[in-house]
């Protein structure tokens, strides 16, 4: 069994070890929270045969097969701790390796200033994995928002596949398009509006392909909306790459124009300097290089997050894969992860 | 999915070019066999019955190949047949071990066949394992075959062989026909046909090894502790370095250390005048056989000189010459072949080895190859310049790195700093300390983002006006001058396709570069074809060199244990069906193991339903606890492993379809009540469950009478034994009748998984139970068919009490009949009629005449009714006599009108003349 210890991120732990069924022990310095459990019982429900063991110093964790529950649609409650997306991050992941199709409704949290909102996952998460996966077939959509009160509502439908491509990412390609959701409750509609033609003022000096939907959430009976607003931006370049940056209401930026300008300028620095995909998703593209077929795989990060280092260590500790990292273009041969649980006729 | 992918891949060798999407595919394949420039040696497997002259050909192929005579063969055996291209011979036992394992790693199968026999078991029972592991390429061979001594007889005979060879390994496989021995060897030219087409065989791609790197150990040695060294090529795809390994048919083990070292048949590369291989060049590798003169022993070598056929030149030259002498001696030394060398050195010697052994340590027997540590130099060589060839990469990319709000940032341009590897690899502090939150950069003021304008595709049209001018001016002249070229192209094609071919093979070099660099940065990757060595500490368990050592890397996830529903078929050839609960040994993957299958089918509401025997001819699904192992991977199962012949070893073969940690296989159960009070549509039933809560836990169900009336489980009652219940049927049930009620019960599948190794014990069937202890059949009275005597029942007459029919309505009354007269009067003489035997004479002559009337009567009705018949009959006559004459007269009046028509014909003729 591969211990860890002291390890807060384990959410990368338990998605490896999840991946190539391995038995892990983690250890932990402090109690990380309640998503913590959130995490471990939305792990459970996908699968058979888990055992986890749960005590004050840490969890022994032993994976099962990914049922998916036999296709059935599940639903699931994310609490208000951590946001939709910050389950989905790993549960998209691991429904490529499921053995029947994942249909999942979560609850929850869809736009938060801790994790990536919803609405970058579905614009820029989801093709980035694509590309890892073309044959993949897969939708994601929100049905609800929800700020703080986690009365956001998501439905999840995904297919599982067979291997992961080996992929090269190399050029990224001049920035062609931009895209993004505002989306806010119980604001004024005019608000969005507001962040809106910020955004563009902003980006008027370098692209006129500028297109930012809004998303205001319509009042419904028996649920108790709580106010807020955020906006997602998304660049894709010539060589459909996706880099993305999400910005929201809070004490500091209270104020649209400057919620607009900062969406803004935060993807401009995202464009700068980062490479083939943004600084918060690399360590997942990474993840599925190490797990791809058994090929040469490359991409090109810009900046590397300090998550991503300590994600490579768990990658080269559970599946034994180690990058090659020169001049920020990391390069590896995958270990040839099969999906065992996957049906066939 | 997957079962298209892998017919996709068997065809791959004959796609044809034109086909644009199989075009993509096979450059796809291409990619696959990246490292086709570092081809592992071509794995042949000698498989045939004792007897067959398997070791002779072996022999006689090594002499073919290199001029060397192998004495005792054990082991592989490696030859180099050309510049390029390695062989390795094994020779495959008749154990089944042996042969199942040897059929999951072959390159090609060579099946032997004696001729004066024909084919034996242990050929069908090879190509169906290898039927089911992949199948690669057969060649089968035909030995003994002067054993025929008439002409006409061996060619019928070899026709015979070939059809059926070809019947069963499906066509296209190549059956070789070796004649006589001469001197212990096969003829020449057979020989040098059958090498011919081992060389230029083309591999085709099993998808099992090209998805799972093993090693064929061709030697081994084991040291102190236990520690035991294994050397050999890795095969089949790239090695990446993991800490465990399985050995094949031992178990799983713990790797010390895994190096890559001198490989003693290398492949030539530098590029000669001459395309056969030099004297000097022709190796041969048969570390724990003996070859020629040479013979290795588990403490000694030794080396047996017939002759001394040469003597030493030193002995005879002045001292004057000496010196350039033996500058010309130790020129022509290192000219001169290693073994040569040696044994000269050898010769000269005046004391053993052993005693040059305890006065000095480092005693070098070969230039690199150290005695005591067994290490040889080179590996020491590759680990400095890979050091070497890292540090100079360093140099190269040194990076400054700005470890700045929780990223770290390479900047290409500034002075030297850490190294980005390092400080992932090797810093091993915790960098993180907070979960994974998504990154959120600093951002600065809009005025510094201008420079990023030519990230975007409008960026480079914002900039200044005079400069963009003379560019478009340039180019558009650019433009111009290449539309000008292409135009020059298009008129050369060939050139183009030129070209293109060169570009496709840049890119292959370019991927093959990428590979090679990634090798060799020392991240534990392996490519084929590389020798290695492997230490493994505490192998506890014993080798035998004359079985097969398979070291394959245990890989993501198929060394964990779990359910695998498989689709298995019985052998036809097996003598009988395979029954539930019973052990059985099953091939799968690189593991064998004993283990409790379940057999079941599906039905079509997809229950699994457990059934007892496996069907004779036909598929089934079986469950069982092993070891997971990819869908569509093929598997054998067999009942023993004792090598008696008496029965076809192979029992069934399969395929894995599903993996899963719980399996619900169903068996049917019918519960059994009787009803005690039947109310109505109501009925009480007791016997059927033992407790009220059982019954409870029923509520709802349905149930049946035998008679087919439906009904529902409803409440436990207060009334009768416990666990008895009330339930309603759709109609009053009778107090004979039985109450069903249909279950399914999960069946339980042992958790049993016992790894092959060469001493295991196994766990023994039933049979095997009740032969060796003679227990009998358990008998059990109740299970026995027995004739059933049915008594048909009598029901007693409705009789319906007076007062019950008074009180009915009139249409349910019995009502009273009124006769007519001659009824009534019937029925008085039948009332007054005597009883024969009280009868008096005058009542007797009564009686008779009636009697007589009676029968006159009869007899005049009798009459009337013949006649009545042939009157009838004569009707029937007359009607049938009236059509014939009226068809017989539509005849004639037809072949009238045919011949006047003729004649009319005839006449008009005569007239037209």
């Amino acid at each position: 069994m591969i211990s860890f210890q002291q390890v807060i991120n384990f959410r990368e732990i338990l998605l490896c070890s999840t991946l190539s069924e391995r038995p892990v022990k983690i250890e932990f310095s402090q109690y990380p929270g309640p998503h913590l459990q959130t995490m471990l019982k939305l792990l459970q429900l996908i699968q058979t045969g888990c055992k986890i063991d749960v005590n004050t110093k840490g969890i022994i964790y032993i994976p099962g097969i990914i049922t998916n529950q036999d296709g059935m649609l599940q639903t699931y409650n994310c609490g208000v701790d951590r946001s939709i997306s910050y389950y989905l991050e790993i549960l998209l992941i691991l429904s490529l390796f499921g053995k029947a199709p994942l249909n999942i409704e979560l609850n929850g949290i869809t736009n938060d200033q801790t994790d990536q909102s919803v609405d970058s996952i579905i614009n820029a998460y989801i093709p980035l994995i694509k590309k890892f996966a073309p044959e993949w077939e897969v939708s994601l959509k929100v049905t609800r928002r929800g700020f703080q009160a986690g009365t956001g509502t998501v439905i999840l439908h995904s297919k599982p596949i067979r291997q992961i491509q080996a992929t090269t990412l190399i050029e990224r390609g001049p920035i062609c398009k931009i895209r993004g959701v505002c989306s806010g409750s119980k604001v004024a509609p005019n608000l969005l509006n507001r962040v809106v033609s910020q955004c563009r003022n902003v980006f008027n000096d370098y692209i006129p392909d500028v297109w930012v939907h809004t998303d205001l959430q319509k009042s419904q009976k028996g649920v108790e909306f709580q106010s807020g607003y955020a906006v997602s931006l998304v660049g894709e370049s010539t060589n459909g790459l996706f880099i993305s940056c999400d910005c929201e209401y809070s004490n500091e930026l209270n104020d649209p124009e400057k919620v607009g300008e900062t969406a803004a300028l935060r993807l401009l620095d995202e464009i700068k300097n980062s490479g083939c995909c943004d600084t918060t998703q690399q360590q997942y593209a990474l993840l599925l290089m190490a797990v791809s077929q058994r090929k040469v795989s490359q991409i090109k990060l810009g900046r590397i997050s300090t998550h991503t280092i300590e994600t490579l260590r768990i990658i080269r500790s559970i599946l034994g894969v180690t990058f090659n990292v020169e001049e920020s273009v990391f390069s590896c041969i995958g270990c040839g992860l099969i999906n065992l649980s996957r049906l066939t006729q | 999915m997957s079962d298209s992918e892998e017919e996709q891949v068997k065809q791959a060798p004959i796609i044809k070019p034109h086909q644009k999407q199989q075009k993509d595919f096979y450059a796809e394949q291409l990619q696959a066999n990246e490292e086709a420039e570092s081809q592992a040696p071509l794995l042949v497997v000698v498989q045939g019955p004792k007897g067959s002259g398997k070791t002779t050909l072996i022999k006689s192929l090594v002499k073919h190949y290199t001029g060397q005579k192998i004495k005792k063969l054990v082991g592989p055996v490696t030859v180099r047949s050309n510049k390029q291209h390695r062989v390795t011979f094994v020779e495959c036992p008749s154990d089944i071990n042996a042969m199942s394992d040897l059929s999951k790693v072959a390159d090609l199968a060579l099946i032997m066949i004696d001729a004066s026999i024909g084919f034996e078991m242990e050929t069908f029972e090879y190509l169906s394992l290898l039927n089911n592991h992949g199948f690669p390429n057969v060649m089968g061979v035909l030995t003994h075959i002067d054993f025929f001594k008439d002409n006409k007889q061996l060619r019928k005979t070899r026709k015979k062989y070939k059809k059926r060879f070809e019947y069963e390994t499906g066509g296209n496989y190549k059956l070789f026909y070796l004649q006589a021995l001469k001197n212990e060897y096969y003829l020449k030219q057979d020989i040098h046909n059958l090498a011919r087409f081992i060389s230029i065989i083309k591999i085709a791609p099993v998808r099992w090894k090209t998805e799972h790197p093993f090693v064929l150990a061709d030697r081994y040695e084991q040291g102190k502790d236990n520690t035991t060294t294994f050397y050999g090529y890795v095969r089949g795809c790239t090695y990446r370095l993991n800490d465990r390994i399985h050995f094949v048919g031992q178990g799983d083990y713990y790797i010390d250390s895994f190096e890559e070292v001198l490989d003693p048949v290398e492949i030539i590369t530098a590029q000669k005048k001459h395309r056969s291989l030099k004297d000097t060049e022709k190796l041969v590798y048969a570390p724990m056989s003996s070859v020629g003169a040479l013979a290795i022993d588990a403490t000694a070598g030794y080396i047996t000189i017939p002759q001394p056929i040469f003597t030493e030149k030193n002995k005879f030259v002045n001292n004057e010459e000496q010196d350039d002498e033996e500058m010309e001696e130790q020129e022509q030394e290192q000219e001169l072949p290693e073994g040569v060398r040696m044994v000269r050195e050898l010769q000269q010697m005046t004391e053993g080895i052993d005693k040059q052994l305890e006065e000095e340590e480092d005693v070098q027997l070969l230039e690199g190859f150290e005695l005591e540590e067994d290490k040889p130099i080179k590996k020491k060589n590759n680990q400095q310049q890979i050091q070497q060839q890292r540090d100079l990469v360093r140099l190269k990319n040194r990076v400054n790195i700005k470890i700045e709000n929780g990223t770290v940032m390479p900047i290409t341009d500034t002075l030297l700093a850490t190294d980005l590897h390092e400080l992932i690899y090797q810093n091993k502090n915790g960098i993180n300390e907070f979960d994974s939150v998504r990154y959120i950069p600093k951002v600065q003021e809009r005025k510094s983002y201008r420079e990023i304008k030519e990230l975007f595709v409008t960026g480079f049209y914002g900039q200044t006006d005079v400069v963009d001018l003379e560019n478009l001016e340039k180019q558009m002249e650019e433009e111009e001058q290449e539309d000008k070229e292409q135009e020059q192209e298009n008129k050369d094609n060939n050139q183009n396709q030129k070209d293109e071919n060169q570009n496709s093979k840049e890119k292959q070099q370019e991927r093959q570069q990428l590979v090679n660099q990634l090798t060799n940065s020392n991240l534990g990757l392996y490519k084929k074809g590389t020798y290695v060595k492997i230490v493994i500490k505490d192998f506890s368990s014993s080798i035998k060199d004359e079985y097969p050592m398979i070291l394959a890397r245990s890989e993501v996830g198929e060394d964990n244990l779990g359910f695998i529903k498989i689709r298995i078929k019985k052998h036809r050839w097996h003598s009988n069906i395979l029954k539930s609960n019973d052990p059985i040994i099953i091939s799968l993957g690189w593991r064998r193991f004993q283990t409790i299958p379940i057999y079941c089918v599906q039905d079509p509401n997809d229950r699994l339903r457990f059934v007892k025997y496996t069907p004779e001819y036909d598929y089934c699904y079986a469950i069982f606890y092993g070891n997971f192992a990819p869908q569509g991977t093929g598997l054998v199962c067999t009942q023993s492993l004792s090598n008696k012949l008496s029965k076809f070893r192979v029992a069934a073969t399969g395929v894995v379809l599903e993996m899963n940690h719980q399996f619900d296989v169903m068996k049917k159960l019918k519960l059994v009540g009787e009803p005690f009070k039947v109310i109505k549509n109501t009925a009480f039933i007791k016997g059927m469950f033992n407790s009220s809560l059982e019954v409870a836990k029923f509520q709802g169900g349905l149930i049946k009478t035998v008679s087919g009336l439906r009904g529902h489980i409803k409440k436990p009652s207060k009334l009768g034994p416990d666990g008895s219940f009330r339930a309603t049927f759709e109609d009053k049930i009778q107090m004979s009748d039985l109450v069903f009620c249909r279950t399914w019960v999960r069946m339980h599948i042992e958790r049993f998984y016992r790894l092959i190794t060469n001493n295991v014990k196994l766990m023994k069937t039933m049979w095997e139970l009740r032969q060796e202890k003679q227990i009998p059949l358990e008998f059990k009275p109740d299970s026995t068919y027995q004739d059933q005597e049915r008594v048909p029942v009598k029901f007693a007459p409705l009789r319906i009490p007076n007062n019950l029919q008074q009180n009915l309505p009139f249409e349910s009354k019995e009502k009273v009949k009124s006769l007519s007269f001659r009824e009534r009067l019937r029925q008085q003489v039948e009332k007054n009629l005597p009883v024969k035997s009280n009868m008096t004479d005058k009542e007797k002559e009564v009686y008779s005449l009636i009697q007589r009337l009676n029968t006159i009567k009869n007899e005049k009705e009798k009459k009337r009714e013949q006649k009545d018949i042939q009157k009838q009959k004569v009707k029937e006559a007359q009607i049938k006599g009236q059509k014939q004459h009226l068809e017989e007269g539509k005849r004639k009046y037809k072949q009238q009108k045919q011949k006047d028509k003729f004649i009319k014909q005839v006449k008009k003729q005569q007239q037209q003349q």
